[in-house]
């Protein structure tokens, strides 16, 4: 199992499209995928799970991920995430 | 050919425009070619430039007294230049006599002049009415048309994917058929599509397994529609695991016909997926949204402020 932190950089947070991105990875791959903040933490291929985290911009997201294509999914749920979701 | 006939707005109804023919009945094939009317008093008076010659003229007592008051060289002159254009027919309206040069005229150079009982206020509407239904674009699709709560929902997708299977489920709920496989759309208003069945086969599925049935007289004169406004389409295709679908609602896809964009959806086919309950639930979605409420679009509007009001708590704190 990997785990990295980031911090949410977009300006909206993890609204409802950033989360639609973010499922669409973790739905193509086996791995298990959680997110964590403040001790919360959801399953990352359900959507309505991911936007009960409600992290807004500066906040701490956990990443774990675990199965045989972890560190493909770390990629590239990283690049998403670092990019700020393709949003400002 | 393109146009309707003139002879077709003599056929039209049981005579509903009331028309005589006076005159040129050679010109009965005679076609027209736009769908408006046309009030010739410019080139009454001679004036020919971009007449449009390509629909009807309509003379009323007005134009008739305004061509007594020429001279008879003028008013010959004046109608051999209108009659001598591809017009398809002259009517004239409220019973109306015509000069007799007009007659004569018309018979050599073959262009029919029909006289209503009618006067223009009645005859003018109706006959724009019946010309804009001729001239209105159309198109027909391979697809489903059924109405659910009022929302016309077309169902598309290759063929064998289910949509007649489905159109019938939503039937047996009470649902109503507008037509099943090949669909005519119209093009209404320039902005909108009204959707109806081939006269043929019109409230006719076919079922594999069941053969050709008759929904009307299977469930009854409430669970059929001839026409319907499309308001959602829907995409039925296979499920595909690789394909990611929209799983908020924001995505706004449209299908474009006829130059007119609806709403559509795309709804992933796999054993254990009610179709037919979300498809209820698509247009029950769409009414909601033409009504002003977008689901989707609210609850991330109240996340998003959920959000930013948490932030501003956190600096506050941070700051005291």
């Amino acid at each position: 199992m990997i785990e990295k932190t980031f911090i949410i950089k977009n300006k909206l947070g993890l609204h409802a499209r950033p989360a639609a991105l973010l499922v669409r990875i973790t739905n193509q791959h086996v791995a298990d995928v959680y997110l964590a903040r403040d001790g919360n933490k959801v399953n990352g291929k359900s959507i309505m799970g991911i936007l009960t985290l409600a992290a807004g911009r500066d906040s701490e997201l956990v990443l774990y991920v675990d199965g045989e294509d972890e560190e493909i999914v770390m990629r590239k749920l990283s690049e998403l995430i670092e990019s700020g979701f393709g949003e400002e | 050919m393109s146009g309707i006939k003139v002879d077709d707005l003599l056929a039209k109804g049981d005579n509903e425009f009331e028309l005589t023919l006076l005159a040129g009945d050679a010109g009965l094939q005679n076609r027209i070619l736009a769908p408006g009317i046309n009030r010739p008093g410019l080139a009454l008076a001679g004036y020919m430039e971009n007449f449009p010659c390509d629909r009807l003229q309509l003379l009323g007592k007005r134009e008739l007294s305004y061509l007594s008051t020429l001279s008879a060289k003028k008013r010959r002159e004046h109608l051999g230049s209108i009659l001598g254009s591809p017009i398809p027919c002259i009517i004239l309206i409220s019973d109306a006599s015509p000069p007799s040069e007009l007659l004569k005229i018309a018979q050599k150079k073959a262009v029919p002049v029909l006289r209503s009982s009618l006067g223009g206020s009645m005859l003018i509407p109706q006959l724009h009415d019946f010309l804009e239904k001729q001239f209105e674009p159309r198109t027909s699709i391979h697809a489903v048309l059924v109405d659910l709560y009022g929302v016309g929902v077309l169902l598309i997708g290759k063929s064998g994917i289910g949509k007649s299977e489905c159109a019938l489920e939503l039937i047996s709920r009470g649902h109503r058929l507008v037509a099943d496989d090949v669909v005519d759309i119209k093009l209404k208003a320039g902005k909108y599509l009204m959707g109806n069945g081939a006269e043929l086969i019109r409230h006719h599925m076919e079922i594999r397994g069941l053969g050709v049935i008759n929904i009307s007289k299977l469930f009854g004169a409430r669970a059929v529609r001839n026409q319907e406004r499309v308001g959602l389409v829907v995409q039925l295709e296979d499920w595909d695991a690789e394909k990611a679908y929209d799983r908020i609602g924001l995505m706004e896809e449209n299908y474009e016909m006829l130059g007119v964009k609806v709403p559509m959806i795309t709804v992933p086919v796999k054993p254990g997926r009610n179709i037919s309950t979300i498809i209820e639930v698509a247009a029950l979605n769409q009414r909601l949204i033409r009504m002003g409420y977008h689901s989707a679009r609210e609850f991330n509007e109240r996340l998003i402020g959920w959000m930013q009001e948490e932030k501003k708590l956190i600096e506050e704190i941070k700051g005291d």
